[in-house]
C-alpha cells in the first residue's frame, strides 16, 4: 500500500522542483510587479513603508505627466524597431530559406554560417556594431570609398533607431530562417515537381503552393519576433543606453530606465505590467494561430 | 518543353532539354552569389573584430599587418576582468548543472509516466516559455534583494532557470521519449531496482540529450547581461559580459581591448556551436515548431 502511493507521487516529486523555480521566477514577480505599479516605490520610499496609490503610476503614465514624459515617444520607439525589426527579419529569413531549399550542395555549410550571429550575446553583437558604426568606422570608410557621404550612425535623432534596426535584423534573421527552413522542409518534394512539370514559374509556384502551406508558420514566426522585439531592451541598452536623448529608447528600455536609472521602481512595473498585458494578448494570438495550424 | 515533348526525337529535341538545364544552372549559380554574399555579411563584422583585437592599434584591417596578443594579455592581465572571466564560469556552471539536474527530473516523469493533470502541468511549463522574463526584471531584483540575494551567485543562478528550463525539459522529454521503456523494464525483470535501472540503463543512454540540453544552459547563462549587470554591483560579482558592460564600455575609445574582450565573450558558444552544430540549430528551433 505505501509502496503504491509512493510509486503513484513519484512522478510528482520529479516535476516539482522544476514547477516551483518556474512558478517562483514567472507567477510570483508578476504579482509583485502589479503590487509595486499600484504603490509609489522609488528612491525615498524604497526603505520604507510603501504608500497605496491606487492607478496613479498607470494615469501619470497615460497622461504622460511623468518626468521624462516620454511614454508616447516610447511607444512610437517600439513600433519603429519593432516594426522595421520584424519586417526585415522576416523577408531576409524568408527568402535565404528558400534559396538554402532550392540549393543542390553546401546547403548545411552556409546554413550554419548564417545562424551564427543568433548565437551570439547581446552584448557582443551590440559592441561588434558599435564598432562598425563608429564616425570613422568600418561602414563610414566603406561608405566614403565608394564615394558616398559618410553617416553619423547612432548619433543621429532620426536615424539611430534604424541602425539599431539594421543589427537587430543582423541578430535575428536566422531564427526566421530556421524556422521558415523548418516549415519548407514539411512540403513534399512531389509538390514542387508537379508545379515544374505544370509549367509553373518560380514566383507562381511560391505564390499559389508554397505561400499557402507555408502561411500558418510564418503567422506563428511573426507573432513570436514580434513579441521578443516588442521585450528586447538588451540591444538598445548595450548600443546607445537609449540615446540620444530618449531617440533609441523603446517602451521596455523605457520601463528598465525608470527604475534602475531613475529610481521610480513603481513607475517601471507599470510599464510591465503593461508589456506583459500586451504580450499576453499575442501569446493568446500566437496559441490560436498553432492550434489552427495542426490538421 | 511541351512542345518540344511532342516533335519527333532528333537534334532539335535536345536543344531545349540542354537550355533547361543551362537555366537550372544558371539558377542555382545565382542562388549560390545570394546566399554566399548574405554569409559574408554575416564574417566579416565578426572578422573585422577579431583583426582589431590583434592589431596593434585596434584597428580593423581585412589584411593583418603586425599581429598582437597585447590586447588579450592586457584585459586578462587585469585583475578585475580575469575575476569576471571566473565568475561567468561558476555562473554558468552552477546554472548548467542546476537547470540539467531538475529538467531531466521532470523530462523524465513527463516522457515515462501517465498521471493526473499531466496535461496540465505540461502547459504550465510550456505556457511560461511565452511569458518574456525580461519584463519582470524589477519584481525579480525587489525579489532578490528581500532574499539578500542581490551580489551573490544564486541571484544568478536562480533567475537563469526562467530562461533555459522551459526549453530543457521539453528537450529532455522528447530525448526520453527515444528510448525504448521496455529497455528499463527488462532490466527490473533481472531484478534492478528503478532507481538502478534508471542510473544503469536509461543515464548512459540519454547522455546526448544531457550534452544537448547542457549546452543550452551554457549559452544562456553565458550570454546575459542585463540581468548579471543589474543584480551585481560589485567587480568582484561581475560576469564577463557584465564586465563588458560596465567597465570597457564606459570610455568606448580603446577599441583595442574592448574588440579583444568581445571576442573572448563570443568564443566558449562560438566552439560549442561549430562543435554541435546540427544539435544546436534542431534544439533553437524546436521550441518555437513544435
Amino acid at each position: 500500500m505505501k509502496a503504491a502511493l509512493q510509486a503513484r507521487a513519484l512522478p510528482y516529486l520529479l516535476i516539482l522542483p522544476a514547477l516551483v523555480t518556474l512558478l517562483f521566477l514567472f507567477i510570483y514577480p508578476i504579482v509583485w510587479n502589479g503590487y509595486i505599479s499600484l504603490h509609489q516605490v522609488d528612491f525615498q520610499t524604497y526603505n520604507r513603508d510603501w504608500p497605496f496609490v491606487g492607478v496613479d503610476n498607470y494615469w501619470a503614465l497615460l497622461t504622460d505627466s511623468i518626468s521624462p514624459f516620454m511614454f508616447y515617444k516610447s511607444v512610437l520607439v517600439s513600433l519603429q524597431f519593432v516594426g522595421g525589426s520584424v519586417l526585415g527579419q522576416f523577408v531576409l529569413g524568408l527568402g535565404l530559406a528558400l534559396a538554402l531549399n532550392a540549393l543542390v550542395k553546401g546547403r548545411q555549410l552556409l546554413r550554419v554560417l548564417i545562424v551564427i550571429p543568433w548565437i551570439l550575446s547581446e552584448l557582443v553583437v551590440a559592441y561588434i556594431w558599435l564598432f562598425l558604426y563608429q564616425p570613422n568606422g568600418t561602414i563610414n570608410d566603406a561608405l566614403t570609398a565608394l564615394g558616398l557621404p559618410a553617416v553619423s550612425w547612432l548619433s543621429s535623432q532620426t536615424g539611430a533607431i534604424w541602425a539599431l534596426v539594421l543589427t537587430n535584423i543582423w541578430f535575428g534573421v536566422p531564427f526566421t530562417m530556421l524556422m521558415m527552413g523548418a516549415a519548407l522542409i514539411t512540403i513534399s518534394p512531389e509538390v514542387y515537381e508537379a508545379a515544374t512539370v505544370d509549367g509553373a514559374s518560380g514566383w507562381q509556384t511560391f505564390r499559389r503552393i508554397v505561400w499557402p502551406l507555408i502561411r500558418p508558420f510564418a503567422a506563428l514566426n511573426l507573432i513570436l519576433t514580434t513579441m521578443w522585439t516588442t521585450n528586447l531592451f538588451a540591444l538598445p541598452l548595450a548600443m546607445t543606453k537609449g540615446g540620444p536623448l530618449y531617440a533609441t529608447t523603446p517602451t521596455s528600455l523605457y520601463m528598465y530606465r525608470h527604475a534602475f536609472e531613475f529610481g521610480n521602481f513603481s513607475i517601471g512595473s507599470s510599464l510591465g505590467v503593461m508589456l506583459f498585458v500586451f504580450n499576453l494578448v499575442a501569446a493568446a494570438v500566437y496559441l490560436r494561430a498553432l492550434r489552427t495550424k495542426a490538421p | 518543353m511541351r512542345v518540344a515533348t511532342q516533335r519527333p526525337a532528333g537534334a532539335e529535341a535536345i536543344r531545349p532539354r540542354l537550355t533547361f538545364r543551362q537555366a537550372a544552372i544558371g539558377r542555382q549559380v545565382l542562388l549560390y552569389l545570394l546566399v554566399g554574399t548574405y554569409a559574408a555579411l554575416v564574417l566579416v563584422p565578426i572578422l573585422i573584430v577579431l583583426s582589431a583585437s590583434l592589431d596593434p592599434a585596434g584597428l580593423p584591417r581585412l589584411i593583418p599587418q603586425d599581429l598582437t596578443t597585447e590586447h588579450y594579455r592586457q584585459i586578462l592581465g587585469d585583475p578585475k576582468l580575469l575575476r569576471a572571466a571566473i565568475n561567468s564560469l561558476i555562473v554558468a556552471g552552477g546554472s548548467t548543472a542546476l537547470s540539467v539536474l531538475i529538467a531531466a527530473m521532470a523530462g523524465y516523469a513527463f516522457s515515462r509516466y501517465a498521471f493526473p493533470g499531466k496535461g496540465v502541468l505540461v502547459g504550465v511549463i510550456l505556457g511560461i516559455f511565452m511569458i518574456p522574463v525580461s519584463v519582470n526584471i524589477i519584481p525579480l531584483y525587489v525579489m532578490l534583494q528581500r532574499l539578500g540575494w542581490l551580489n551573490t551567485y544564486q541571484g544568478l543562478i536562480i533567475p537563469y532557470q526562467a530562461l533555459i528550463l522551459p526549453l530543457n525539459v521539453w528537450l529532455l522529454k522528447n530525448f526520453f521519449d527515444t528510448i525504448p521503456r521496455e529497455l528499463e523494464e527488462a532490466a527490473w525483470v533481472d531484478g534492478a531496482g528503478p532507481l538502478t535501472a534508471f542510473w544503469r540503463v536509461t543515464l548512459p543512454l540519454i547522455w546526448p540529450g544531457v550534452a544537448v540540453a547542457s549546452m543550452f544552459a551554457f549559452r544562456f547563462s553565458w550570454n546575459d547581461f542585463v540581468f548579471a549587470a543589474t543584480f551585481t554591483s560589485t567587480s568582484s560579482m561581475r560576469t564577463w559580459q557584465a564586465a563588458m558592460y560596465t567597465f570597457l564600455g564606459l570610455e568606448r575609445t580603446d577599441w583595442g581591448p574592448l574588440t579583444a574582450g568581445v571576442v573572448i565573450g563570443m568564443l566558449p558558444v562560438l566552439v560549442l556551436f561549430i562543435v554541435f552544430q546540427r544539435r544546436f540549430i534542431e534544439g533553437l528551433t524546436l521550441g518555437a515548431v513544435k
